[in-house]
């Protein structure tokens, strides 16, 4: 039997070797490969949670700490979306993309992962503020004890 | 359903904008953040994390700006190229970010450490701090001193020095360069193997002298100790000299010792005799010359020994009686004593005498007025005022006893009815009477006045002539055996012829053997005999007129020659007025001759006299 841990890596395998070829809106195809900049998201995400929870043992406090973690649980929840965003481009079709000569003029949405899709590429609403939250951070930790 | 895409592309491009501004900025407040504190680990960890995030933010929105700006413009075909490098930029950095984010505890731990540390490097700086605080305030004390402190350097050099050395060698403020000890503060040491920092540095731990200087019209004395000044390796680098100022104190023993100078010559001067003892037992602490003088006991061999030791009381009663009344009232004035002298002898004396404290013992000073003198003045006053009751007594008995004879017969004579019953020859007796009473009270008027004279420092007048000493002697005695039946008279004079002329003043020989003949009948019983015997010796003639009387005692004998001196002044029968002896003496001594007596009680009394051939 294979442990669920083990399932969702070969999932993940599956799905980058079944990538298909690069769409003009795809941006993490080619020679990079999916699945890198996957791990590479999961990574930051994982790296993102554990900073968290050392914050979270190590009981900081004082001014800026709350930004920062705002940041950061930003950071995290931007990860997941621009990851499930990656994972749905494989599901994206070329004609779902209405196009005149040359610009996208609109996404054709037929189903909830289309939909998924389409917020996904709203990834800014979210990373944005988390680069705003950090600033507020930096400020308030830079500022005279 | 068609979603519009341009929203896609806006929030894309406008996100990306935002992102890179955010970021710059976010790099300004990291770079803030970390110079604020560029010691602190956790900061730089901080700012090394913004950094990856903001790498990665910039990469991306730089990477999703190009995409847009190349997909409006159709060149599709050039992103599919270069996406991949962006994608692996930014997979790069989550990889970076994700070791990073791992570090976090690292980092946490390493500065909770090196807080830790810090928070005890920082305890340890405050009390060291703290020490060093201390040190520095008590050396500042210590150089703030009212005393001069200074340092020197081996080199002479004077490091450092306090106000007060300052306020007595002050700066030179027109040289600013370093100054050397001997041109501060010049002195008989400097330049001598006395030189304090020599010695220093020859060894010495500590060098204490004495120096005097004249400063601002003064002499100021001080006490200058000086010891090694070493740097924190222990290497002596020179001295630290610290000045005692002993001038007031120098004052203070210069007036003790004159004190004291003045002290002991008033009581080495003191004409009475005085002493210094310990109350408790006596033993004396000190004596002056007077004492020395006085006792014939010499200092040294009076100190240490009491009073008793020295057998200096006559009497011990007198001292017991002293040492009491001294013991109850602290204080004795004018205790009459008596006190042993060399050869034996008492001396009266007045003690007064007073208990002090002297070195936190308890002393007595004695002062001891010898009045000896005193007490024999007054007790010949009071004899001479005795002599001279006795003296009115006598003188008025023996001029009236003449006296009232001379009036009772004048007064005979001169009564009609009595004189013309008296006969030619009782009128003629009467006279003779009258004319003998007249001639004693001249004879007695003649020794107050021989007497008075020669109380004013008058020898008797002599005057000399030639005289047969033989004749004299027998007119003399023929006198006597005429008018004094009472008694017998022998004159025992050589029988063969010899030399019998002498110089003499024959009135005043008479006058010495008619009082010394009168003597001798006035204290011989009757019918006793009395002998004038008279012998030539070589150098002239020797007279003795022996009685049988009642004779006298040596203390009598001792009295003999004092004017109006009485053998037997109670027996008024007796007349005269105690001259004769003392006249005699005066007149035979005036003739260079000499008079002396001899007796015994109830044998008689012999007078002798010499007379020379010739009075010079």
């Amino acid at each position: 039997m294979l442990t669920g841990r083990l399932q969702a890596t070969l999932f993940f395998l599956a799905l980058s070797v079944n990538a298909s070829p690069a769409w003009a809106v795809q941006a993490h195809g080619g020679a990079e490969g999916l699945l890198s900049h996957q791990i590479g998201h999961l990574l930051f995400a994982t790296g993102m949670g554990y900073l968290l929870y050392r914050l979270r043992t190590m009981r900081q406090s004082g001014r800026g700490w709350p930004e920062f973690k705002t940041s950061i649980w930003l950071l995290i929840a931007w990860n997941v979306v621009t990851f499930t965003g990656h994972w749905m481009n494989e599901f994206i079709t070329k004609e779902q993309f209405i196009k005149d000569q040359t610009t996208i003029l609109s996404f054709s949405i037929a189903n909830l992962p289309d939909a998924i899709y389409y917020l996904t590429r709203l990834d800014h609403l979210i990373l944005v503020p988390s680069f705003a939250f950090l600033l507020l951070a930096l400020r308030k930790r830079g500022m005279p004890q | 359903m068609n979603a519009p895409w341009s929203l896609v592309v806006f929030v894309d491009i406008l996100g990306s904008i935002l992102t890179l501004l955010i970021s710059w900025w976010c790099a300004l407040y990291a770079r803030q953040l970390i110079k604020n504190k560029p010691d602190d680990v956790f900061r730089n960890y901080i700012f090394l994390f913004t950094l990856a995030i903001l790498f990665f933010a910039v990469s991306r929105s730089f990477g999703h700006l190009v995409k847009q700006v190349l997909l409006l413009n159709g060149m599709e075909n050039i992103w599919s190229q270069i996406a991949p490098f962006s994608g692996a930029v930014n997979s790069t950095t989550f990889v970076v970010i994700f070791a990073l984010s791992l570090a976090f505890n690292r980092f946490q731990k390493v500065h909770s450490e090196i807080e830790h540390y810090k928070d005890n490097l920082e305890v340890m700086i405050k009390i060291r701090t703290a020490e060093l605080e201390n040190s520095k305030n008590t050396l500042e004390n210590i150089l703030n001193n009212s005393n001069p402190i200074n340092i020197t350097a081996i080199n002479f050099d004077l490091l450092q020095a306090n106000e007060a050395y300052y306020s007595l060698w002050p700066k030179d403020r027109n040289n600013a360069d370093m100054i050397k000890c001997y041109e501060s503060r010049p002195g008989d040491h400097c330049h001598t193997e006395e030189c304090p920092l020599k010695l220093i540095i020859e060894g010495s731990e500590e060098v204490v002298q004495e120096v005097s200087k004249k400063l601002n019209g003064e002499i100021k004395s001080f006490i200058v100790t000086a010891r090694p000044f070493h740097d924190v390796d222990g290497k002596l680098i020179g001295m630290v000299e610290s000045f005692q100022d002993i001038t007031e104190r120098k004052r203070a023993e210069k007036a003790m010792q004159d004190s004291e100078e003045r002290f002991r010559l008033i009581f080495e001067s003191n004409p009475d005799p005085v002493i210094l003892a310990k109350l408790q037992d006596g033993k004396i602490l000190d004596v002056n010359k007077a004492f020395e003088n006085a006792t014939g006991i010499t200092r040294v061999t009076a100190l240490g020994h009491n009073s008793e030791d020295l057998a200096l009381w006559a009497d011990q009663s007198q001292r017991e009686s002293f040492r009491k009344m001294l013991q109850t009232h602290g204080e004795v004035d004018n205790y009459e004593a008596s006190f042993r002298v060399p050869g034996g002898q008492n001396r009266t004396a007045l003690v007064s005498a007073r208990v002090l404290n002297l070195h936190d013992e308890s002393c007595i000073l004695l002062v001891i007025r010898d009045i000896t003198t005193e007490k024999e003045a007054e007790r010949v006053l009071i004899e001479m005022d005795q002599m001279k009751s006795e003296l009115i007594t006598t003188a008025a008995h023996e001029l009236n006893t003449p006296l009232s004879a001379i009036m009772g017969y004048t007064e005979l004579l001169l009564s009609p009815e009595i004189s013309g019953d008296l006969s030619k020859e009782q009128k003629l007796g009467f006279l003779h009477e009258i004319y003998d009473k007249g001639d004693a009270l001249s004879h007695i008027i003649d020794n107050l006045l021989d007497i008075g004279r020669i109380d004013c420092g008058q020898p008797a007048a002599l005057d000399l002539h030639e005289a047969d000493f033989v004749e004299v002697l027998g007119k003399t005695i023929a006198f006597f055996r005429l008018h004094d039946k009472d008694h017998t008279y022998t004159l025992d004079i050589p029988k063969e012829p010899v030399k019998s002329t002498l110089v003499i003043d024959r009135h005043r020989i008479n006058q010495v053997l008619e009082n010394l003949l009168s003597n001798a009948m006035k204290y011989s019983p009757k019918d006793t005999e009395i002998i004038l015997k008279g012998r030539l010796q070589q150098e002239g003639w020797e007279v003795r007129i022996m009685d049988q009387g009642i004779g006298m005692e040596q203390e009598q004998l001792d009295h003999i020659y004092d004017k109006f001196y009485r053998a037997d002044s109670s027996d008024t029968s007796i007349g005269g007025l105690g001259l004769g002896m003392s006249i005699a003496k005066q007149i035979i001594e005036s003739h260079n001759g000499e008079i002396r007596v001899e007796s015994a009680i109830g044998e008689g009394t012999t007078v002798i006299f010499n007379l020379p051939f010739v009075t010079s």
